[in-house]
């Protein structure tokens, strides 16, 4: 029985992705494939939304993107994280605990 | 932040690789996700399935990913787009039809807004703001013009004015390089420039000068015609000398070149100097530039400077002055002279005329519009039911509508362009009309605004469906519904062209009015030519060897019947007001019941014969009414009537006041003279004239209410040894352009230092005020002509529309016996009651407007109840004609053929 999953929450693929490209450059299933292994398993992400989010984080300049070929010798969409991309990361992480640790604190008070 | 600019732009530019790319990357993350499976150990089936659920709805996903750049809007545009040209391409003559309209009622307005534009450019020179013109004028004379005395008065004890000036107009001879000709002049007080706030485009303005130094300046500020012409467009113009009236003047600056000044502005100061003094007997001839002109305050509202300049004007002239006192002062915006002035004139009323073809045109293709909305009412309910949001059809219409009015855009344009080449061929004095690159852009956001105009009601009333309905309603058949709101578009189409073409009319009617010239009929066979003789500084003798001269060798000219000669012709609005009165009592007072203003004109012999008046009673003035025996007077018609009502005026005793001159600050002091009543003329109608050069002079409009004043005195020129200028009359047999230049020969044989205007008809020298203004009324013409033309043609498009509708129901009143000319005639009833209703509405709503229109002044006169009529009468005769052709065409259309459209 494989562990119960949990529905990404709207607008918070982008953090994950914003956070996933500071490790490095990397392709749309390399993405997917981080976001199973970091997450344990546990996030249930729609492998295709992953890569409008993308052409999100490109369209608003946090991120570059360019073709290069992948391990298989295939060619890949690669996406770089931008300096903007960076500042962006460092504002939404600081917003989504901000956020988190007010659900928590309204989940434990009695 | 760049690197997202260029990829977004990227993505707009290159939408197919952009879609090409998406797939790719997709596809690239399918297959690694099958080889990282297929290597997991599951079969090649199994882990492709796997991959795909994994991956979700990947047309969605690729949808989304083209969104992210966000030219969504852009592709639904391309789409909607592409739709609708594939629309018009299916419906093209119904197309053609509506950009025509539409490029009938654009053409005008484009043409308006470029021509504002060029002239809004112009405006630059002068700042207008609160900047007004001040005219007077008396109880009898619908101008006077202020004294020196009254004007340094009035500047002194006024205050809503930062500061007011005042100008003169004279005529001077100027000689330049030996060259000598007459032309306009005018006189400014010091604080013209100053007043006007004009920036000079060569030289500088004419410092404030006190109009009262002894020793002035002399100098002068050339218009720009001037500079062009005289002085050749040199900047070496600048510091050059001319004469003026023989004395040395240097010209210190040009004028901006639209303002349309006259030939040179020299200070008040210089005037006697120049021998440009003002005469009394011209007080209250108020011509294009004489007048106060004022600056407002910026507190000050113009209604209430208004009342105060009445109330001070009124009381600055002094009781008994014989030019009457001033009852009124009107304050009209300052709009520049000339061509400007006249541009912002002329072009109200052609903007409200052009706005409302256009809104005609918006009409006939917003009824046509929904007459196939109707139509498509299936296609669009198929739409819904699929789940089109209706926002996005309305959306989708509308593209339509405004594609259509951009297309119309550049149909007008193109009309324009050549158009305007041929008005101009024949009328050069046609501004150019074609579009200018600057204002393009306005014009296309005009049509675009038109499309959204005429495309929305259209849009809203399509999506307004039940789809249910709309599906059935197409197999249904005949459909009630439709056939009330089509009957509906008939009357509203015949209401609203009544009611507009109506109004356009009013207008035209107006402006035709304004420019009318009444009474004299000017004839072509009538040469006429105005003579300086104070410029070259004539004695009376020698005037009077010089005319004799000149009328003896003219006389032998061939074809030449007669020469006259007098101070001016009724045709000429520069004629002045002299007081005229009957001795009826020892202590009469002008002013008084039995007095009269009048025109006086001192003629010779051949003047009545030369102009073609008519002398009904009485006798000519003739050879032997010399200087030493009685004075002689011709009056006209009204003064007779006026004055000895019901009693022959003939042997009656006239006295007239002539070169009066103030003594002192206090009493006035004329030469009062007699004359004895020998003849009457015809009615001569002549002042009309003066109220018809109010749009370029631009003076108030109040002027225009005056009744015409045709009072007219005639004096024998033998006996006024003091006369100066004048006009000389040749009448000829038959027009001939040769003998123009014969005349103007044989005064330069005589004597060719007198300066004199050239030799033209007595049509061209009545016309000549109008120089352009007749252009626009052939303009007006035209629009109105179109706006009448479009009204047809959308009364006529929408009937026969809603009877090719009914094709199926004429399949089957013939299919069940009825004869061709039955339903011919059935429809024909049909069109024609619906016609009727829409008059019913139209007239009354077209009076209704009208009298708005009248009341706020928009339109100056009413139009007759007559034209009304002939409008009523025209459109319904179209509206019957379109009910029966296509009536007719139906009926004899097979009827399986009939059953089976649709």
């Amino acid at each position: 029985m494989p562990p119960a999953k949990t529905e990404v929450l709207q607008g918070t693929l982008d953090l994950i992705l914003l956070r996933l490209l500071r490790a490095g450059r990397a392709n749309g299933w390399d993405l997917t494939q981080s976001i199973q292994t970091v997450s344990r398993g546990l996030l249930d992400v729609n492998y295709g939304s992953v890569y409008p989010a993308l052409r999100r984080l490109e369209a608003a300049g946090w991120a570059k993107a360019s073709w290069a070929s992948s391990e298989n010798k295939r060619r890949a969409r690669y996406y770089t994280l931008t300096a903007s991309g960076r500042k962006q990361l460092v504002a939404e992480q600081a917003a989504w605990e901000r956020f988190s640790r007010a659900i928590g604190l309204v989940l434990q008070s009695d | 932040m760049l690197t997202g600019v260029l990829a977004r732009l990227r993505a707009l530019l290159l939408p197919g690789t952009t879609r090409d790319e998406i797939d790719e990357e997709l596809r690239s993350h399918c297959d690694r996700e099958i080889e990282r499976l297929i290597a997991s150990g599951m079969s090649l089936n199994a882990a492709v399935a796997a991959a795909q659920h994994a991956l979700g709805n990947a047309t969605l996903h690729r949808e989304n990913a083209r969104e992210a750049y966000g030219w969504r809007w852009l592709d639904e545009l391309r789409q909607d787009l592409r739709y609708a040209l594939r629309n018009m391409g299916r419906a093209p003559a119904l197309t053609a039809v509506i950009v025509a309209i539409l490029a009938m009622g654009i053409g005008p307005n484009a043409a308006l807004i470029s021509y504002l534009d060029a002239r809004l450019a112009d405006a630059g020179a002068v700042d207008a703001n609160g900047l007004v013109r001040v005219s007077f004028r008396t109880a009898q004379a619908p101008g006077t013009k202020l004294t020196a005395d009254e004007f340094g008065e009035f500047s002194r004890r006024q205050q809503w004015f930062e500061s007011v000036a005042r100008t003169v107009q004279k005529r001077a001879a100027v000689t330049i390089d030996g060259a000598q000709s007459t032309v306009d002049v005018q006189l400014a007080t010091g604080s013209y420039f100053h007043v006007l706030g004009l920036r000079l485009p060569l030289g500088a303005a004419i410092p404030a000068i006190d109009d009262h130094a002894p020793d002035p300046p002399r100098v002068a500020v050339a218009s720009f015609r001037f500079w062009q012409t005289a002085l050749r467009g040199s900047p070496g113009a600048i510091g050059r000398t001319v004469n003026v009236n023989g004395i040395p003047i240097t010209i210190v600056g040009v004028m901006p070149k639209d303002f349309d000044a006259p030939e040179l502005t020299l200070p008040y100061a210089t005037r006697r100097a120049l021998s440009l003094d003002e005469t009394e007997s011209e007080r209250n001839t108020t011509r294009q530039w004489d007048g106060v002109l004022g600056r407002l305050r910026p507190d000050v509202r113009p209604a209430q400077a208004q009342a105060g300049s009445t109330a001070i004007a009124a009381a600055i002239r002094k009781a008994g002055d014989p030019f009457g006192l001033i009852s009124r002062a009107t304050l009209s915006p300052f709009v520049l002279p000339g061509r400007f002035g006249f541009a912002m004139q002329r072009s109200a009323p052609l903007s409200i005329v052009s706005l409302l073809i256009l809104l005609i045109g918006c009409a006939n293709v917003s009824i046509l519009l929904i007459g196939r909305a109707v139509n498509r009412r299936r296609e669009i309910a198929v739409r819904l039911s699929l789940g089109a949001s209706r926002i996005r059809i309305v959306r989708q219409l509308l593209t339509e509508s405004v594609l259509l009015a951009l297309m119309a855009c550049a149909a007008g344009v193109l009309l324009l362009v050549w158009a305007s080449k041929i008005l101009w061929l024949r009328y050069p004095a046609v501004p150019d009309l074609a579009p200018r690159w600057s204002a393009a852009g306005a014009t296309m956001a005009f049509s675009v605004l038109t499309g959204m105009l005429f495309g929305l009601l259209p849009a809203l009333h399509a999506t307004r469906t039940e789809v249910g309905d709309a599906l059935k309603d197409g197999i249904a058949g005949l459909d009630v519904r439709r056939a009330r709101l089509q009957r509906a578009f008939v009357i509203a189409e015949v209401a609203l062209s009544i009611t507009l073409v109506c109004a356009t009319g009013l207008f035209l009617n107006g402006f035709r009015g304004m420019m009318a010239i009444h009474g004299y009929a000017a004839s072509p066979r009538v040469l006429l030519t105005d003579l300086d003789f104070s410029s070259a500084h004539y004695s009376a003798a020698r005037q009077a060897a010089f005319l004799d001269e000149v009328k003896a060798n003219i006389a032998h000219l061939q074809g030449v019947r007669t020469v006259g000669f007098s101070d001016g012709v009724p045709l000429s609005p520069e004629m002045g007001h002299w007081g005229l009165g009957v001795p009826a009592t020892a202590g009469m007072r002008f002013g008084a019941i039995n007095s009269r203003v009048a025109r006086i004109t001192l003629i010779d012999s051949a003047f009545f014969e030369a102009m073609g008046i008519a002398v009904t009673s009485g006798r000519d003035v003739s050879r032997s009414d010399s200087a030493g025996g009685p004075r002689v007077a011709i009056i006209s018609h009204d003064i007779a009537d006026s004055l000895w009502p019901g009693a022959s005026p003939l042997g009656k005793v006239v006295r007239i006041r002539k070169n009066g001159r103030w003594l002192d600050s206090h009493h006035f002091s004329f030469d009062t003279l007699q004359a004895v009543v020998i003849g009457v003329t015809a009615p001569i109608e002549q002042e009309a004239l003066l109220d018809a050069t109010s749009p370029l002079s631009g003076q108030a409009r109040s002027t225009r209410a005056t009744p015409p004043d045709r009072s007219m005195i005639f004096l024998a020129r033998s006996q006024w040894p003091d006369s100066g200028n004048g006009t000389l009359i040749v009448q000829s047999a038959r027009p001939d352009p040769a003998l123009a230049l014969a005349i103007e020969q044989d005064i330069r044989a005589a004597d060719p230092r007198l300066p004199f205007t050239p030799v033209i008809s007595a049509e061209a020298y009545q016309r000549a005020p109008f120089k352009g203004i007749d252009a626009a009324v052939n303009g007006l013409t035209w629009s109105g002509a179109l706006a009448l033309l479009l009204a047809c043609v959308g009364i006529y498009a929408v009937i026969a529309f809603a009877i090719g509708q009914r094709t199926r129901e004429i399949g089957i009143r013939i299919a069940l016996g009825a004869r061709a000319g039955q339903v011919a005639w059935l429809f024909f009833r049909d069109g024609l009651a619906l016609s009727i209703a829409g008059i019913a509405i139209g007239v009354p709503l077209a009076l209704l407007i009208m009298r708005l229109m009248v009341v706020r002044e928009l339109g100056p006169q009413m139009l007759a109840p007559l034209a009304v009529v002939w409008i009523t009468a025209g459109l319904v005769g179209v509206a019957a004609l379109a009910s029966w052709l296509p009536a007719r065409r139906a009926a004899a259309v097979d009827p399986l053929t009939a059953l089976r459209s649709e």
